[in-house]
């Protein structure tokens, strides 16, 4: 689905992202994983258009996406998360799942300005998929209140709702659990999971090592910009090169 | 009050006191206020389209009423088109110089875009006053013909005073502000909000945010070139004070007092800044003083808007009275 | 006069009003770096500068040279009442509030100009008008000199004390981390009055300088405040020297275009070059931080 070949981006010279090849398959949890300063973020930015390759492709479904603007990128399916959380602040829960439409949503003008059937059928499709996210959230009780005045916990997960509101095959999350108590990283992980059964590729950034073990089917890890292990969360544990890469760090290997 | 309730009671007797405003206030020179307050409407619409809306501060704006006036007076003075053609031409016209003034200060973010559009706005300026083999320079141009409408041989009316020109930019206004209402409930419309709310988010959304806000820009050009438009036939003169500094000082205050982002703010906040002038009118010399005072005032204790405070008054959000729900 | 006389000659004309845009300049960039506001008013306090001199030389007797540092003052002092009323009830908000209160303000302070001296011209009298001084081609009042040399040293000023005063480098440290700064201990308030009264202060220096070649007039501040912001962007935030170059390549390019293309457009030179610094280097010519 997703594939990546010698990837590379050099900022002055310092190679954050070095010649990873990567492949996603469809419908696959993909975890990545690596200490602070790796290049998983930057690896994201290239992927969804934030950031320009030096070298190497990008496909997605076959085609070339490198160099595409994210709007691009996003249109043609693809859709990602932000590690600092990003949502509409001035705008209540429910407005930001309705804006999150935009990519499929398409009605004709004629058709909004008088109000025509066309109209009010896309609006209650959109209205449909809101309340299913919504409820899918526990975000329901919330629905009016502006974005910015949630809790920290509750923006993550609008968060991840307008991703899901614009309907991609493919969901990057970046760091989804951060600042999370065990038990909402619970309730992420079987959310994520729950995600990936309605059919949609999930490739995500973790420091959380018991969700990343527990849901993903596969790993990567980077260090340094380079790909240093890849395989299933039980493989990468072992990998004494992995271990080697986190020695001195605080995460707790499962 | 439920909202559908709320809005099929309050809109009508809006629409109704509009309609009725100029019998209140009967005289000539009230009437001149009101029509006067509907024309700089129109360049408070446009500036909440790129300003209210997509979140762009694009400090130039006014520069297109101005703009629209002259492009409208010199096509019916130099080019004899009536009144229904030139407003589509002004409207064309300064989309075009949208476009063209758009695309590179777009480039540029927040205070910077602002600027360069200020920039424009002031080459504008200097350009109208210089040509004058076109605009005639500081002078200004003069004796441009009323609006009028004619078909055929047998229906002809003339704006000429300053009733019938009320309800023609009444009728003008209304209409616009029903096409922005319907249009910030279609998906560019959110996109517009989305781009404001918060741009990176956006485009990993699908919003490509040059070219959005490159279509707010032209819409805002061309609703405040409309205004223009109707300035220009009514006052019959214009000259380039019109670009004057002032206005995009009273035009930022006209959407701001009347609530940024709403759809009828600009209404209110055009007839506040229009009459609160005249207001002072009397006290001649202190006017500005007095102005500038109210603004301080308005913005420091009424920072939603008029239009936003009296929502906020009702429920937690910043959902305005009277706006068609544009999520 | 020959063209490459007429081109020095307003090279030198342009320098020395440049160095009066970027005296405008700085203060309006310390302003906006510090405090985050876009002071609509400062082009009045430029007026108030040249009013000031004007009443202390004609009604109170002081010469030209004790009224400037006293007309300064004064407007300074004019600097912090304004900000205590439009820009301090609005700590948080957002940075349009204060653009609209400044620009109210900027409404009164020039009623209030027009209504103590009425809209004539007036006239400040330097004693370094009547003597010319002729360098090569050029010819020069001496109190052109006079304003270039002012101009250097006060913004020379400036930069040494933000980069080594104390207060300066507090300064500093509030355009990087407004927040971190608070907690270290600094007064945001008295800096935010100080940088009122310092950017209002320089305005009426300027004012006060340039009173005496143009006259005094209540509308006079309009040109100097737009002016002053594209020198603002030109120069790039946070950056003294970048200010002092924009403004004086401002002003020699404005100069030129005066006498070799048109009178009437050389205003619109400033925001012409603006726009091209703009697309081609967003961060303005020399743009990095202090």
């Amino acid at each position: 689905m997703l594939e990546t070949r010698g990837l590379t981006t050099s900022f002055g010279g310092l190679l954050a992202v070095n010649q990873v090849d990567l492949r996603i398959v469809q419908g696959e949890i993909l975890g990545m994983i690596g200490p602070n300063g790796a290049g998983k973020t930057t690896f994201f930015n290239l992927v969804t258009g934030f950031l320009n390759p030096t070298a190497g492709q990008i496909l997605f479904k076959g085609k070339d996406i490198s160099g595409l603007p994210p709007s691009r990128i996003a249109s043609l399916g693809i859709c990602r998360t932000f590690q600092i959380t990003s949502v509409f602040p001035g705008l209540t829960v429910w407005e930001n799942l309705l804006t999150g439409t935009y990519c499929w949503t398409q009605t004709r003008f004629m058709d909004t300005l008088f109000h025509r059937r066309g109209y009010h059928r896309q609006r209650q499709e959109i209205e449909k998929q809101g309340e299913e996210i919504l409820e899918f959230l526990g975000l329901h009780n919330q629905r009016h209140i502006l974005a910015r005045n949630l809790s920290y916990g509750d923006q993550r997960r609008l968060e991840i709702g307008i991703a899901l509101a614009s309907r991609r095959e493919v969901l990057l999350l970046d760091e989804p659990a951060a600042g999370m108590n065990p038990e909402e990283t619970q309730m992420l992980s079987r959310d994520i999971q729950q995600i990936r059964q309605k059919g949609i590729t999930i490739f995500l950034i973790e420091h959380h090592m018991q969700m990343v073990m527990r849901i993903c089917d596969r790993v990567v890890v980077l260090n340094y910009g380079r790909k240093i292990a890849e395989g299933t969360p039980l493989e990468i544990s072992r990998n004494p090169q992995v271990i080697e890469a986190y020695l001195g760090k605080e995460e707790d290997f499962a | 009050m439920n909202a559908a309730l709320r809005k099929s009671i309050l809109l009508p007797s809006l629409v109704l006191l509009l309609l009725s405003l100029p019998w209140i206030f009967p005289a000539t020179y009230t009437r001149h206020i009101l029509v006067m307050s509907l024309i700089y409407t129109f360049s408070a619409m446009g500036l909440n389209v790129i300003f209210g809306f997509a979140g762009q501060a694009a400090f130039g704006q006014p520069a297109f009423f101005a703009l629209g006036a002259y492009i409208s007076s010199l096509l019916s003075l130099k080019l004899g088109l009536p009144f229904s053609l030139c407003l589509l031409g002004t409207m064309a016209i300064s989309t075009g110089f949208g476009f063209i003034i758009g695309y590179p200060c777009l480039q540029l973010r927040g205070i910077y875009f602002g600027i360069t559009t200020m920039a424009f706005a002031q080459i504008m300026y200097y350009v109208v006053s210089n040509w004058v083999e076109l605009t005639r320079g500081p002078m200004g141009l003069v004796g441009i013909p009323a609006a009028s409408f004619r078909v055929g041989d047998f229906f002809q009316i003339e704006f000429n005073n300053e009733l019938k020109y009320y309800y023609l930019v009444l009728a003008a206004s209304l209409l616009t502000l029903f096409f922005l209402a319907r249009f910030m409930e279609t998906r560019l419309g959110r996109a517009f909000v989305a781009i404001r709310e918060n741009q990176e988010l956006s485009s990993s959304i699908g919003i490509h945010p040059l070219w959005v806000k490159m279509i707010a820009f032209m819409m805002a050009c061309m609703i405040t070139s409309m205004g223009g438009s109707f300035y220009a036939h009514f006052v019959k003169f214009v000259s380039p004070i019109e670009f004057q500094w002032y206005y995009i000082g009273l035009t930022f205050i006209m959407v701001i007092t009347g609530g940024i982002g709403t759809i009828v703010g600009p209404f209110i906040g055009g007839a506040i800044f229009t009459i609160i002038p005249e207001v002072f009118r009397a006290a001649e010399t202190y006017r500005n003083i007095l102005v500038g005072s109210v603004l301080i005032l308005i913005v420091i204790f009424f920072p939603e808007g008029i239009v936003g405070k009296l929502a906020q008054w009702r429920k937690n959000r910043n959902l305005p009275l009277g706006e068609k729900e544009h999520a | 006069m020959d063209t490459f006389s007429l081109a020095i000659q307003q090279v030198v004309n342009g320098l020395v009003m440049g160095s009066m845009y970027a005296l405008m300049s700085i203060g309006m960039m310390l302003i906006l770096g510090i405090m985050t506001v876009i002071n609509m008013a400062h082009g009045e306090f430029y007026v108030l500068g040249g009013y000031f001199c004007y009443f202390l030389i004609t009604r109170m007797g002081f010469n030209y040279l004790a009224a400037l540092p006293v007309a300064m003052v004064l407007v300074a002092g004019v600097g912090i009442l304004s900000e205590k009323i439009t820009v301090r009830p609005l700590v948080g908000r957002p940075w349009f509030t204060t653009f609209l209160t400044t620009f109210g303000l900027s409404m009164i302070l020039r009623d209030v100009a027009q209504i103590v001296w009425g809209v004539d011209p007036r006239e400040i009298d330097s004693p370094f008008l009547h003597k010319r001084v002729v360098l090569g081609p050029v010819y020069l009042t001496e109190h052109r000199i006079f304003i270039f040399a002012m101009g250097v040293v006060v913004i020379g000023i400036l930069y040494l004390f933000i980069k080594r005063h104390k207060m300066g480098m507090a300064m500093r440290a509030v355009v990087r981390d407004r927040e971190a700064s608070a907690l270290m201990g600094i007064n945001l308030n008295a800096m935010n009055s100080f940088t009122f009264a310092l950017g209002a202060g320089t305005a009426a220096l300027a004012g006060s300088l340039l009173g005496a070649i143009f006259n005094v007039l209540p509308s006079m501040g309009e040109l100097p405040l737009v002016k002053g912001f594209a020198v603002v962007i030109m120069g790039g935030m946070g950056n003294v020297q970048g200010i002092l170059f924009s403004g004086l390549i401002l002003g020699v390019a404005e100069s030129l275009a005066a006498s070799f293309i048109s009178l009437g457009l050389s205003d619109a030179i400033a925001f012409a070059l603006l726009i091209v610094i703009l697309l081609f280097k967003p961060s303005g010519l020399f743009g990095k931080r202090i």
